[in-house]
């Protein structure tokens, strides 16, 4: 117990005294201060009281504390440079502690781009706060009105007087001075309301910069950063052996063939456990296994017609004029379906978790999710115990996209069951193919779309309706294996607003049930959840495929026929600074000379998307090989305004990210199923972009400060596929409206046109 | 965190890790790194107990000598991870399909977990052991020496490449394998390397391929 001295243990005391305002330097602990907080269960962490959020120490030090987690996207650095810029405190100075159920409040889960436009913001306000409840302590100790304090570095002064920030709190619980009012707590419509004006973005002096990110240098050095580093004292290793199909259920189970491992089945999840994890992998593989045969999966081949049959709820999107009535009246109409497949997040590592379902029941979690009090209540309920006996540690993991943000964390939750199976601490390691086949995948979609056109070549009429399986499967494998139904499959989504200005309008999402979950014992089927920009990805590549090809039609340039149709200046904006960048020709596509059988053309492509705030632009320089159908894309230049710029470095680099892995999905993924369960088992069958076929990334960012931030994690993924797709049209005079853009795929649509 | 889950003993000073070192983190300017609790209990695993059967063998990794207790047919990946702490190694695919467990062997890129240990002759490198073969190769001594980085791992701080890092580990070791054989490649030649080498090609999941080729002729500059 001597070794406990921790902010933790410092905050809960702070809220104790009634909810500290900023908490000050070291407290000294001792068995007895500890003994009580054992004995008092720890408050939920209460978002109105700043002393949650906020903590300043001795040595000028400020903690903040934020729920959302580092995904890679560097939002722990970003989030540091508004905190730091809204106190007046060196971006050095802050400390940012993130997702930890225990000391971090609930800012709802990181994903959708939300951290900076929703966390961010929150933040900016809770900073603001701070700092005028500081203000007001320094008037008091100088005696001087707080309007005429200035602030540098974290030292108030008024003429040749200072007080330090520190100094201002040493020794001292403080009360709330600004109290802060928070609404819908803790999900994506949470709003801080204070009293305080943040600071005039023309002021700014670290938001805007270009900060190295803090997490670089410890993932550089290969210090343990991710939550597969993690190793608990006590701690076995497991290996899940999962169903053979994703309904099958256990027949039998045999001995393990090497000494030691230990096997545990609860349900019909089964798993061996060994104090040495080769032993665990060895025995994983070799464990006689039986499951009962499951095949009520349509295939992948047979998929996209499959979609089209299932149960719908719809959700009408747009719905301008009278569509249908402009169709009829249309001089003429153009008609084409587009398909996109199921994909993989594809986490560079399996999943993995470490469970410690203690002997008093209370329960330890390290975890990557991206929603560590979303899996606190979901490893609650399964063990059917209250949330604030479990805590949840985030890790880094690697990149997902997604993959933890709607079942928060599959690993955790498997070790969960079998930590408390076994009375000592789990940890759970997914193999690659339990990651390729069990993640829940990016669901696949159809869509059919209409346009009508006037006699002037003018849409009047615009039709797009998509058929969509479920964005967000929540369900837990642990609990689900293991017999527990808790959460659901969902239905489909639809996102994204039409930014064209055409009279006649219907955008209708057909939402649909996760494929075979109906036949299912587990109450899931292929598992669908949110996969970057769910749902946007693969309207935006239908729809700007379709502009596209109305845009040929009546032989207009690509891009004025989009700017013509366009009311938003700044999407307008996006298009133009693209096409500026990338040196954009402007006439109709396809290109003269265009053919399907001639190589050696680069063709170039543009698309436009506004994603949640987020306006993004492309333009994409792809060449192909007649001969092999194989897709080169040269160059991919992206416009982007996030309004406010936070980061620029980091701004590009996500921009880069989403050129790169999205050039990934459109030109090569695609998971394969059979009747039974995913057939795409690891990386050479479901293969990825490698560095030979990267294209150069060209970002080009509009700022602007004035305007509130928004995410840049996602808008620029929608824009990379249908300007690939576009740019090869440019280039071949060849269409294809199914992704991914493979070679025998591109081939075949070559030679038939040929 | 500690007196919740009532706990004595050995195992309680353990879960309490977690507190003092992220204390020790923040000082050091980098406590942001991790979320508290996970980033105390990952140091931890460095003083993880060796378990095995073995003995027998004895490799050199990062010049110094082990002698390792991991069963003979044990992938050095894990050997490397659970019982030498060297968790900078990463584990991606088990099969030879991704590059993110990738060490240097006798100099040369190898994959971890396809490699054996007990077949293991040359001097072993992990990303760990980068900044010592700098200081090695350069005669570095004194404070030098003690601050030293690889100028591959420099040029990937100063070029920001990691996103999520988990494959970046294997990028660096790729990196060093090829600098020392080609100390000025061009982009061909990079882009060749990182895809070429056998078993597989390096992949990256994030999207830092360009980050990555402007580090590698970052580094290749510094090198010179």
């Amino acid at each position: 117990m001597s070794l406990t001295t921790s902010w933790t243990l410092s905050r809960r005391d702070f809220l104790k005294a009634g909810g500290a305002l900023v908490v000050t330097s070291a407290i000294s602990t001792s068995p007895l201060v500890e003994a009580l907080a054992a004995a008092d269960p720890y408050p939920a962490l209460d978002p109105t009281q700043l002393a949650t959020w906020l903590a300043i120490k001795a040595d000028g030090t400020v903690i903040a504390r934020s729920g959302h987690v580092e995904l890679g996207q560097g939002n722990q650095t970003a989030l540091a440079q508004i905190v730091a810029e809204e106190l007046d405190v060196p971006f050095a100075r802050i400390s940012m502690v993130l997702g930890n159920t225990d000391q971090t409040p609930d800012q709802g889960v990181t994903a959708g781009s939300t951290t900076i436009r929703l966390a961010g913001l929150q933040l900016r306000q809770i900073a603001a706060e701070g700092r005028a409840a500081l203000l007001k302590l320094a008037s008091e100790r100088l005696g001087v009105p707080a309007d005429q304090l200035q602030v540098k570095d974290g030292v108030v002064s008024a003429g040749s007087r200072h007080v330090s920030y520190a100094d201002l709190v040493r020794g001292k619980v403080l009360t709330a001075v600004a109290p802060i009012s928070v609404q819908n707590y803790g999900g994506f419509g949470m709003r801080i309301v204070g009293t305080a004006r943040p600071k005039d973005p023309s002021t700014y002096a670290i938001v805007g910069k270009r900060i190295p990110r803090v997490d670089v240098r410890n993932k550089v050095l290969g210090k343990p950063v991710y939550v597969q580093d993690v190793k608990v004292p006590g701690m076995l290793h497991a290996r899940v052996i999962h169903p053979k199909g994703i309904g099958s259920t256990l027949v039998s189970v045999g001995s393990p063939s090497v000494p030691g491992v230990r096997v545990v089945t609860r349900g019909n999840l089964v798993a061996v456990l060994a104090e040495r994890e080769w032993d665990a992998i060895k025995a994983a593989q070799s464990l006689p296994v039986t499951w009962s045969d499951w095949n009520k999966l349509p295939s992948s081949d047979a998929v996209y017609g499959v979609l089209r049959t299932l149960p719908t709820r719809d959700k009408v999107q747009t719905n301008r004029g009278d569509p249908g009535a402009a169709l009829g009246a249309a001089a003429q109409t153009l008609t084409a379906t587009y398909q996109t497949p199921f994909e993989n997040h594809g986490m560079l590592g399996p999943s993995c978790a470490v469970a410690d379902v203690r002997p008093d029941g209370s329960v330890r979690v390290w975890s990557a999710t991206q929603y560590p009090q979303g899996l606190q209540r979901d490893v609650a309920q399964l063990l059917g115990i209250s949330p604030d006996r479990v805590e949840v540690l985030r890790a880094e993991g690697p990149g997902c996209y997604g993959r933890l943000s709607a079942n928060y964390d599959d690993a955790a939750t498997e070790a969960v069951v079998l930590s408390q199976a076994v009375g000592r601490p789990v940890r759970v390691q997914w193999m690659r193919a339990d990651e390729h086949i069990w993640e829940p995948h990016g669901p696949g979609t159809v869509h059919d779309l209409t346009a009508g056109l006037d006699g002037s070549g003018n849409v009047v009429a615009w039709k797009h309706e998509a058929w969509m399986p479920t964005n967000s499967d929540s369900t837990e494998l642990g609990a689900a294996l293991s017999g527990k139904q808790m959460k659901g499959t969902g239905i489909g989504t639809w996102t994204g607003p039409n930014l064209y200005t055409f009279p006649n309008a219907l955008d209708v999402a057909h939402g649909l049930p996760e494929l075979a979950a109906a036949d299912s014992p587990y109450g899931f089927g292929l598992r669908t959840t949110y996969l970057r920009s769910p749902g946007q990805y693969q309207i935006t590549f239908a729809q700007e495929s379709f502009i596209d090809e109305i845009a040929a039609r009546v032989g207009s340039d690509p891009l004025d026929f989009r700017i013509r149709h366009l009311a938003d200046p700044r999407a307008i904006a996006v298009l133009r600074a693209a096409a500026k960048a990338a040196g954009w020709s402007s006439r109709p596509s396809p290109q003269p000379g265009a053919s399907p059988r001639a190589g050696g053309r680069t063709g170039q492509g543009t698309a436009l998307v506004l994603r949640d705030g987020t306006y993004a632009a492309a333009v994409a320089r792809v060449s192909v090989d007649p001969a092999t159908g194989k897709v080169s894309v040269q160059s991919v230049t992206v416009a982007q305004d996030a309004g406010q710029v936070i980061n620029p470095t980091a701004v590009e680099h996500q921009i880069e990210s989403a050129v790169l892995q999205t050039t990934s999905r459109a030109l090569l993924e695609e998971v394969t199923f059979d009747g039974s369960n995913v057939t795409s088992v690891d990386w050479s069958k479901y293969p990825i972009l490698t560095m030979a076929d990267a294209p150069r990334v060209q970002a080009v960012l509009i700022d602007h400060p004035e305007i509130p931030p928004t995410g840049v994690g996602e808008a620029s993924v929608n824009v990379v596929a249908p300007a690939i797709a576009n740019a090869l049209f440019d280039a071949t005079g060849v269409r294809v409206r199914t992704l991914p853009l493979r070679a025998d795929r591109v081939k075949a649509a070559l030679q038939a046109s040929s | 965190m500690g007196g919740r889950d009532g706990r004595q003993g050995s195992e309680e000073r353990d879960l309490h890790r977690p507190s003092v070192s992220r204390r020790r983190l923040v000082a050091a300017g980098v406590g942001a790194a991790l979320a508290a609790g996970a980033a105390a209990v990952l140091e931890s695993c460095e003083q993880g107990t060796p378990t095995g059967t073995g003995g027998a063998i004895e490799l050199t990794i990062n010049g110094k000598k082990h002698t390792i207790r991991s069963a003979p047919d044990t992938p050095l990946l894990y050997v490397l991870r659970d019982e030498l702490g060297l968790v900078g190694t990463r584990f991606g695919c088990g099969l030879g399909q991704c590059g993110a467990c990738a060490v240097l062997i006798g100099g040369r890129e190898t994959r971890s977990c396809m490699t054996v240990v007990s077949g293991i002759k040359d001097e072993i490198t992990t990303v760990e052991g980068l900044p010592a073969l700098w200081v090695q190769k350069k005669g570095l001594t004194g404070a030098k020496a003690a601050q030293a980085l690889h100028p591959v791992q420099q040029a990937w701080i100063e070029e920001q490449v990691p996103q999520c890092g988990y494959c970046q580990s294997g990028m660096m070791i790729m990196a060093v394998d090829l600098l020392s054989r080609i100390p000025h490649p061009t982009e061909a030649q990079i882009r060749k390397a990182f895809t070429d080498t056998p078993p597989s090609a390096h992949l990256c999941r994030c999207g830092t391929y360009d980050s990555i080729i402007r580090a590698v002729q970052r580094a290749a500059r510094s090198m010179a």
